[in-house]
């Protein structure tokens, strides 16, 4: 459970979040919707801990695992697929069986293919889900996820959100996009405007 | 089973197949600076050494030559006399005390001596304690000294002088054995300064004895005892003989024979010194040498300033890099031991490989002795091993920066 509380963020005079105070249920998915600029990405990297808020708190357990896959794209050109996944494997100390999990995330995701590729070759789509499947590949209670589905095709955004349903299962997940999110991962849907959570 | 080390090591291997044309270039500036520092180094330890052998060391180039005094500018100098010694050292007391010079005699005989090999020796000493004048120790009372004898010892023929209406004359001859004879080597302060005791040929040659031996045979040529002749040369009493050859005055500090060289001059003595050709040695040497240890200075400073600000450089562009690894659940330290670690091999190569040159060239080509070569490639891995360390510690504050800062501060978008 993540309890936020008069959550606010200010950026020079600009109020971003204005007075958040909302509980994310364990194993739920909360779907955030909103125009562009109204404070969504602000809102996951304050809960990711990447922000803090200028006032206002955030509160979870401290052995809480938590992915966060960011709308940017926060990979190393010349690396390769493989190595991304090894690199992530390598920071959160995964042990045996990490590269078997690795290669059936590649493939439910539709980028099997591409694992000796350099990432500076990938069209935007297929960068989209590796830092997805990166996510993915750690044990997690909980999924920050950016517009997970941006760059994507119908098919591929349906199979992001296949492996999100089936990988997500029993862990609270986050997720904003402007992109409509299906009901079958029977999400909580709030709306952001104006720096101000509705829910829908 | 990842362990820390593995994993880190891992992740800058993948880190250093990324590294940008900035990473090179800092590499290649780094060798660069590196080489340069310690060729900089070998040369000019080599050319203090060549100047301490040159001038600290050789003893020729601390000796000033007193030849004869000019009391007038009419009147022809005459050559230095028994008492000059004694003043010149007292004028050197008051005037340079500091300088610690001291004077000593340099002694002849006028005329020539046979000896065994039948050859005409001149006959010259120096005072007590002045054998390094000689390139000697010491010096022997049994013993002649001379740049070319092969022979193992030697007997002087010594003419007992008389005095008549016409001059010298002697009909008698005295042999003194001399059980040795020992080399005097050509560079010997006194044969660089005079030509006049290099001339040896087959007829003559100067043969140097102690001065104890020198008071012997002025006692057997004149027929008493020393300071009685001693006394008569003082009262001015004409024996045919000047004794007296010069006065060497030793100056233990080089910079300062140039102004000891002034002061005998202000008195009217003329002196001959090896560092004569030059004006204002000391100054000279003085300003050539800082003006070269600045140009020294300043050219690794700025090579060294160069490599570090392409690391620099290298780092400010690896900064999302470094945020990324973040990102992927590395720490601050782990990603600033990652990007160490991606720098630290080529470090060491470095030192590694300017250590080795360092101490080749310097005993190969440099000709310096061994613990020179040591002390240098142990200062030039210490450089390389401090830049490092410094960039350690800078990588070590850019990881621990916040991490939208790292993320948002690189314009490159991936």
């Amino acid at each position: 459970m993540i309890v936020l509380q008069e959550v606010r963020k200010r950026y020079g005079e600009r109020e971003i979040l204005s007075g958040i105070t909302v509980t994310l249920e364990t194993g739920r998915v909360y779907a955030i919707a909103g125009p562009s600029g109204s404070g969504k990405t602000t809102l996951l990297q304050i809960l990711a801990g990447y922000e803090h808020p200028t006032s206002g708190t955030v509160q979870a357990r401290k052995t809480l695992r938590l992915e966060y896959a960011p709308q940017d794209f926060l990979l190393f050109s010349n690396l390769t697929v493989w190595n991304h996944l090894r690199l992530k494997a390598a920071a959160r100390r995964l042990q045996e069986r990490w590269e078997e999990r690795a290669h059936r995330l590649l493939a439910d995701l539709g980028i099997a293919n591409h694992c000796r590729a350099p990432v500076g070759t990938l069209s935007g789509g297929e960068r989209r889900r590796l830092q997805l499947a990166i996510a993915l590949l750690p044990p997690s209670n909980v999924l920050l996820l950016d517009e997970p589905t941006s760059n994507l095709d119908a098919i591929a955004s349906e199979q992001v959100w296949e492996t999100l349903a089936r990988e997500g299962a029993g862990k609270t997940m986050v997720i904003c996009s402007h992109a409509p999110i299906p009901a079958r991962l029977e999400p909580v849907r709030w709306q952001l405007r104006g720096g101000v959570l509705d829910v829908e | 089973m990842w362990s820390d080390g593995k994993i880190l090591r891992s992740a800058a291997r993948m880190m250093r197949a990324k590294a940008p044309i900035q990473f090179r270039l800092a590499a290649a500036t780094l060798f660069v600076a590196a080489f340069a520092l310690s060729t900089m180094g070998l040369f000019a330890w080599r050319v203090v050494q060549d100047a301490k052998r040159q001038f600290v060391t050789n003893t020729a180039v601390h000796v000033i030559l007193v030849n004869s005094r000019s009391l007038g500018e009419q009147d022809l100098p005459r050559p230095v006399q028994w008492q000059d010694r004694q003043r010149i050292q007292e004028i050197l007391d008051q005037s340079l005390s500091d300088a610690g010079a001291r004077a000593w005699n340099v002694y002849q005989i006028n005329f020539g001596i046979t000896d065994s090999e039948g050859r005409a020796d001149w006959v010259e000493s120096v005072d007590p304690g002045a054998a390094s004048l000689l390139g000697l120790a010491q010096m022997r009372d049994d013993t002649a000294y001379t740049t070319s004898s092969k022979a193992s010892r030697l007997i002087l023929y010594v003419p007992v002088v008389r005095q008549t209406q016409g001059g010298y004359e002697s009909d008698r001859r005295i042999p003194m054995t001399l059980t040795r004879v020992e080399q005097i080597p050509r560079q010997a302060p006194l044969m660089a300064l005079s030509s006049a005791l290099n001339a040896d040929s087959p007829n003559g040659r100067p043969l140097f004895v102690s001065y104890d031996a020198y008071r012997t045979i002025l006692e057997r040529a004149f027929g008493q005892p020393f300071p009685g002749v001693i006394r008569a040369l003082e009262r001015g009493q004409d024996f045919g003989i000047e004794p007296v050859a010069s006065v060497a005055v030793y100056i233990p500090h080089l910079t300062d024979v140039d102004q000891v060289a002034r002061i005998l001059t202000a008195h009217h003595y003329n002196v001959a010194y090896a560092l004569g050709a030059f004006q204002q040695l000391s100054s000279t040497w003085r300003t050539a040498a800082r003006m070269a240890f600045g140009f020294i200075l300043v050219t690794v400073v700025a090579m060294y300033l160069g490599a570090w600000l392409a690391f620099r450089s290298d780092l400010r562009r690896s900064r999302k890099d470094l945020g990324i690894l973040r990102h992927f659940g590395f720490s601050a330290q782990e990603v600033a031991r990652i990007y160490h670690l991606k720098f630290r091999g080529m470090f060491l190569t470095c030192a590694g490989s300017t250590a080795l040159y360092t101490l080749v060239a310097g005993a190969l080509v440099f000709r310096l002795p061994w613990y020179a070569c040591v002390v240098l490639a142990c200062a030039v891995a210490a450089c390389v091993g401090l830049m490092s360390m410094a960039n350690a510690s800078a990588a070590r504050k850019t990881a621990a920066l916040h991490l939208p800062h790292l993320l948002r501060f690189s314009k490159e978008m991936e």
